[in-house]
C-alpha cells in the first residue's frame, strides 16, 4: 500500500504525459484523415452540384423543348423544327441564322415563328443553314391589325422593338392591344400573335396614329424556332 | 507572299471571331468587327496593296453574314484600307496609342461609308442614330482592343515572316 502510495503520483503524472502524448498524436492522424475526408467530400460536393446544375439544365431544356414541340403538334401545318446557331455579323441588322437550310427545304420568305408568336421570315438560304430577318429588323414590314377592333396598319422594325404605324386616326386604340398579322400581302399567315400595344403617339396634325409595341417574343433570348412550310392548300403563304 | 498568307491567316481568325467569339462577347452591346482591325493593323504596318483587296472579300464575307446585299462591306472595306495606306504617309503609326487612334478613325469612317450605302439601300434607315449609338462607340471599343491586336501580329510577323517583318 505504501509503495503504492509513493509512485501514484508518478505513476500518474506518466499516465497524464503518455495520455497527452497518445492524445495529440492521435489527434493529429485523425486530423490528417479528416482533412483528408474533408477534400474527398467537398470533391463530392463539387460533382454533385455540377450533376444538379446539369439535372436543372436538362430539365428546363425538356420544358422548354416539350411546350414548343407541344404547339407544333397542334398545328395542322408543317413546321421545321430550327435551332438558332448564330447572329448577324454587324451591329446594323437583326438576323440570327438557323441550322436549317435548302436541303431540309426551307425557302426564301418562309415564315418563322413560335409558340410566343411572330419571329421573322427567312432572308436566304444555304444548303445547310439560312439567315432569318426578325420583325425587329430595321427593314421588316408585317400588316398587322388590332384584335380587339380589328383596326389596322404596318408594323415597322425599329432595331430595337416595333412601332405599329399608318393606323387610321380616329381609330380607338388603347395600351394592352394584342395586335396580330392581318395577312394583307401573302407573306405572313393571318392571326399569328406579334405583340401588345405599349405606347401610342399621335399629334392633332398628323394623318395617322403609332403605337409602340411589346414583342409577343423575347427576341434576347430565343435558342429554338419553326420554319413554317406552305402547304398546297394554304393559300396565306406565298413563297418566291 | 509570306505577308500575304500571313494576312489570309489572320483573315481567316478575325472570320471565326467575328461569327462564333462575337455570339458570346458583346461589349456594351455591340459586335467588335475584328476583321477590319486585323486588315487595318496590317496595313498600317505593312501599306500593301493587296491587303485592300483582301478586304473586299472580308468585307463580301461580312455581307453574306449580315444584310445580304453582297460588295456593300466590301466597298466600304476596300475604300478604308486604300485611306488607311493613305493615312501612314501623315504620322508616324507605330505605336500601340497611334495605331489604336487610327484605327478608331479608320472606324468611324468605314461606318460613315456603309452606312452612307446602306442608307440608299434601306429608306428607313437612320443613319445619324446609328453613327452615335453604333460607329462611335464601337471606334472606341476598336481602339481599346487594338493594341491586342497588333501584339498578336507583330508576334505572327516574327513567326511566319522573320527578318523581312
Amino acid at each position: 500500500m505504501a509503495v503504492q502510495t509513493i509512485t501514484y503520483p508518478v505513476q500518474t503524472s506518466v499516465q497524464s504525459v503518455v495520455s497527452t502524448i497518445k492524445n495529440t498524436w492521435n489527434s493529429y492522424i485523425n486530423l490528417i484523415e479528416v482533412n483528408e475526408e474533408n477534400k474527398l467530400l467537398k470533391q463530392q460536393l463539387l460533382n454533385m452540384e455540377e450533376k444538379l446544375n446539369q439535372h436543372i439544365e436538362n430539365s428546363v431544356q425538356f420544358f422548354r423543348l416539350r411546350s414548343q414541340l407541344l404547339f407544333a403538334q397542334k398545328k395542322a401545318r408543317k413546321e421545321i423544327f430550327s435551332e438558332i446557331i448564330g447572329e448577324s455579323a454587324d451591329n446594323t441588322h437583326q438576323i440570327r441564322l438557323i441550322n436549317r437550310g435548302s436541303n431540309q427545304l426551307l425557302q426564301r420568305n418562309y415564315i418563322v415563328i413560335r409558340k410566343e408568336g411572330l419571329v421573322g421570315r427567312i432572308q436566304s438560304v444555304s444548303p445547310y443553314q439560312s439567315s432569318v430577318q426578325l420583325i425587329i429588323d430595321h427593314r421588316s414590314r408585317v400588316p398587322a391589325l388590332i384584335q380587339r377592333n380589328r383596326v389596322r396598319g404596318l408594323i415597322y422594325g425599329t432595331h430595337d422593338g416595333m412601332e405599329m404605324r399608318q393606323i387610321n386616326q380616329h381609330a380607338k386604340i388603347k395600351i394592352g392591344d394584342r395586335v396580330i398579322s392581318s395577312g394583307l400581302g401573302n407573306l405572313y399567315p393571318k392571326g399569328i400573335l406579334i405583340g401588345w400595344v405599349s405606347g401610342i403617339h399621335h399629334q392633332s396634325h398628323e394623318l395617322f396614329k403609332t403605337a409602340r409595341l411589346d414583342s409577343a417574343v423575347d427576341f434576347n433570348q430565343i435558342e429554338e424556332v419553326f420554319a413554317i412550310l406552305p402547304s398546297k392548300s394554304d393559300s396565306n403563304l406565298s413563297v418566291e | 507572299m509570306r505577308l500575304f498568307m500571313l494576312s489570309l491567316g489572320f483573315l481567316l481568325i478575325g472570320v471565326f471571331m467575328n461569327i462564333v467569339f462575337n455570339y458570346y462577347f458583346l461589349p456594351v452591346g455591340l459586335k467588335i468587327n475584328w476583321m477590319l482591325i486585323l486588315l487595318l493593323v496590317l496595313t498600317f504596318r505593312h501599306s500593301s496593296i493587296s491587303l485592300s483587296f483582301l478586304g473586299v472579300f472580308a468585307g463580301m464575307i461580312l455581307d453574306s453574314l449580315s444584310h445580304g446585299y453582297i460588295g456593300l462591306y466590301g466597298i466600304s472595306f476596300f475604300v478604308t484600307l486604300l485611306l488607311a495606306r493613305q493615312l501612314i504617309k501623315l504620322f508616324y503609326a507605330n505605336t500601340f496609342f497611334a495605331v489604336s487612334l487610327a484605327v478608331s478613325v479608320m472606324t468611324i469612317l468605314e461606318g460613315w461609308i456603309s452606312l452612307s450605302i446602306l442608307g440608299m439601300l434601306e429608306t428607313e434607315l437612320n443613319q445619324s442614330s446609328l453613327m452615335l449609338t453604333s460607329t462611335l462607340p464601337l471606334a472606341v471599343l476598336h481602339g481599346l482592343v487594338t493594341p491586342f491586336i497588333l501584339q498578336s501580329v507583330i508576334w505572327g510577323e516574327n513567326h511566319f515572316i522573320g527578318d523581312t517583318a
